[in-house]
């Protein structure tokens, strides 16, 4: 057996003249989730879309299992949820499972069986007898992921498989998420929520204009590349002609406007924070509250992109 | 009133409404499709040139050919070269008996026939000759066609041989005393004098007589000849709608990913887009028919009759090409509703061209070429020549050879159309 699941090496694509990935590599032991943090537009997508042998690469290779991708036995270890729900609104939520499990050769009675215990699991059961045209959104996420995994599939690749949930729909999908890891499969999963990739993952890669900027558990790449806190204050008034550049000078690494909270970046909380309220106060910034946080993800993505993931 | 906020929503209006590609089409493109229609189809500009006719001539006359001054022989060198705006009106082609003559007629492989009676070079010189014209139909459009056609040219015809009599007349008046005056045949002066002028008012005396293939003779049968096109009819418009608008479905549903991600081979996915669009097509044909012949239209399937099986085979492949050929349309389309307003359009345009309605003989040459070259015209015509005129397999034979090429070539294309669809909408998703 291959000691990796999926193996990327050098991958390049362009469409026309926009590169979209840069020579990206990564591998994926068994029984790993990796979860690809990046905004929209950052190549998630296009490297899943390759992953799974819909998109060939234009340089380097993709081994599954060390086997191409495209090949159709590769295929069916392969359980892929693609970003937009990618099911058929006209058929009830059974006809298009019993459609996709006659794909993948797994029998009806199989589809059946399994396909009832994950829609329990994350709250379908009752609506797979109704048309699909009548599902919410998250309903037809949840639909899309119950299809990807009818036939019994070791690797999962999903792309941003809660976008679009309720918070409650998100957690039971986080749920069946880690029951699928415990199973020992592989996951591959792309997002933009900070959050999920940081519980689920036992891997973060961040991802930027078609680059893998850094890749390693989610509390390494804070340790490694966050500051050691950030003090978050919220600012009573949204400050206006006021150079917050000026009030933080000399106290953090860095920081920002995140809404009327300023972040700044510290490496001792204790000292740095009254003298930096001292400086709003005399500045005519009223502050509500303050608080000391760990740094996040988001921290992370910020050192290492200079950009704002949520603003994205 | 503020006149910027009304021409501010006005425009606002017209970019949503002209950004929709559908409504653009329905807008614009289809009045200018049937504007294009009527001045080169319907109302064409070589509406005024003749039709070519597929004619038989029968020449009976025995007449000696010396000492007269027409014989049947010019007549039919006449018929051969009659052109109209350059164009030959009639293909001639001479039969040895009139019973082969009537049996082409009847079978629909000639338009008309003239028989030539046997002394009819002599009664035309001497007097008024007799002529038979027999009308066929090729299709239930044809007859009054070639009528029209027959009838003008003997007219013109007998109006020249008339002048041509009195100039001929005039001169034996300068030349002869009557009393010494030659007669061709043994007849007194007097009595030729008569008939000569009789035949100066009537030189050529027509009988018409409507000899059609049995297949059109009759209201059941004629019914039949529109079934099969209404049924041609739904193929080109449903089926190159489906194929056009297939692919791009899947892209915009967002199930096209997920399929190719699947363990589905693309040969696999493009038979499958094109059975799914075949089953519908030929549950429609057979409804068709069977409305048709509830309806009281005579479609004939006789089921020990082998070449009577092909006209299943020539249904599914109708179905097939038709499909196929909507395949190919997708390259010329961004969107789904696009695709599918271009296969009703283009399909509505090919109807006319594959003679589902009237004959493609009807239609300006131009046009006829296309309907030539067009495969789903030569299914229609093999589903005619088996069920309506009833011909052999040696006839529709290499009808069969060219619809079978013409699919393998279909399915060629459309697996090489879809490998470059597939690519472009995946990265496009």
């Amino acid at each position: 057996m291959q000691e990796f699941a999926i193996v990327v090496e050098n991958v390049e694509k362009r469409y026309g003249s926009r590169r979209v990935l840069n020579n990206v590599s990564l591998r994926i032991g068994r029984g790993v989730m990796y979860s690809l943090l990046g905004p929209n537009g950052s190549g998630k997508t296009t490297l899943l879309s390759i992953v799974v042998g819909v998109l060939k690469p234009d340089g380097g290779r993709v081994l599954i299992n060390g086997r191409p991708p495209d090949d159709p036995d590769t295929r069916l270890h392969i359980g892929y949820c693609p970003q937009e729900p990618a099911i058929y609104e006209r058929l009830s939520g059974w006809d298009n499972i019993f459609f996709y499990a006659k794909l993948y050769g797994v029998p009806k009675e199989d589809a059946y069986r399994r396909a009832r215990e994950l829609a329990e699991a994350i709250g379908l059961g009752e609506y797979l007898k109704v048309r699909v045209g009548k599902y919410s959104g998250g309903m037809m996420k949840k639909l899309s992921l119950i299809v990807s995994l009818l036939h019994d599939p070791d690797i999962l690749v999903l792309d941003e498989p809660t976008t679009g949930l309720d918070p409650s729909s998100r957690r039971e999908v986080w749920d069946l998420l880690l029951k699928l890891r415990k199973e020992g499969r592989t996951v591959l999963m792309a997002t933009h929520y900070m959050d999920e990739a940081d519980v689920l993952s036992d891997t973060v890669g961040i991802m930027d204009s078609g680059v893998l900027l850094a890749e390693d558990h989610p509390e390494n790449l804070k340790k490694r590349y966050g500051p050691p806190a950030v003090v978050a204050i919220k600012l009573a008034d949204k400050p206006m002609n006021i150079d917050i550049g000026k009030a933080v000078e000399g106290l953090g690494d860095r920081y920002y406007l995140d809404g009327d909270t300023l972040k700044v970046y510290v490496e001792d909380p204790d000292v740095v924070l009254p003298k930096l309220v001292e400086r709003l106060y005399e500045r005519g910034i009223r502050v509500d509250f303050v608080k000391v946080d760990r740094p996040t993800l988001e921290d992370v993505f910020h050192k290492l992109t200079g950009k704002r993931l949520k603003q994205e | 009133m503020r006149r910027s906020v009304v021409l501010a929503y006005v425009l606002k209006e017209l970019k949503i409404m002209f950004s929709d590609k559908v409504t653009v089409f329905w807008l614009v493109a289809w009045p200018l499709i049937w504007v294009f229609m009527t001045a080169y189809v319907f109302v064409s500009p070589t509406a005024q040139s003749p039709v070519q006719l597929e004619l038989g001539v029968v020449n009976y006359d025995t007449t000696p050919q010396h000492n007269l001054s027409f014989i049947s022989g010019d007549f039919i060198r006449i018929l051969k070269e009659a052109e109209f705006n350059g164009t030959k009106i009639f293909n001639v082609r001479v039969y040895s008996s009139e019973e082969k003559l009537r049996e082409d007629l009847r079978k629909g492989r000639i338009d008309a026939g003239i028989v030539i009676p046997a002394n009819f070079s002599l009664s035309l010189v001497m007097g008024s000759a007799r002529l038979s014209v027999l009308i066929g139909a090729r299709d239930p459009y044809s007859s009054s066609i070639s009528y029209s056609v027959i009838s003008s040219f003997l007219n013109e015809f007998g109006r020249r041989i008339s002048l041509y009599k009195v100039e001929t007349a005039l001169g034996y008046i300068g030349q002869y005393s009557f009393a010494n005056a030659y007669t061709p045949i043994n007849i007194n002066f007097t009595d030729y004098v008569k008939s000569f002028m009789y035949g100066l008012a009537v030189p050529i005396n027509v009988s018409y007589e409507n000899v059609k293939p049995e297949a059109l003779a009759t209201r059941p049968n004629t019914l039949g000849w529109y079934t099969i096109g209404a049924v041609g009819m739904m193929f080109l418009y449903s089926g190159f709608s489906y194929g056009a608008s297939a692919l791009l479905s899947e892209k915009e549903r967002g199930t096209l990913r997920r399929l190719r991600a699947s363990p589905i081979k693309e040969s696999e996915l493009v038979l499958a887009i094109i059975l799914s669009g075949i089953a519908p097509l030929v549950i429609s044909a057979v409804i068709v028919i069977v409305v048709g012949v509830l309806t009281g239209a005579n479609i004939v399937f006789n089921p020990g009759n082998p070449l009577h099986w092909l006209v299943p085979l020539l249904i599914l492949d109708g179905a097939f090409l038709s499909i196929g050929l909507g395949i190919l349309l997708s390259l010329l389309a961004k969107t789904s509703q696009g695709a599918s307003a271009l296969g009703t359009a283009l399909g509505l345009m090919f109807s006319f061209t594959a003679g589902i309605w009237f004959p493609a003989s009807m239609m300006p040459s131009w046009l006829q070429i296309l309907s030539k070259v067009f495969s789903p015209t030569w299914i229609f015509d093999a589903m005619r020549a088996i069920m309506v005129f009833n011909r052999g397999l040696d006839e529709v034979a290499p009808t069969l050879i060219n619809v079978a090429l013409s699919t393998v070539a279909v399915i060629l294309a459309d697996i090489a159309v879809y490998k470059l669809r597939l690519k472009k909408y995946i990265e496009e998703a």
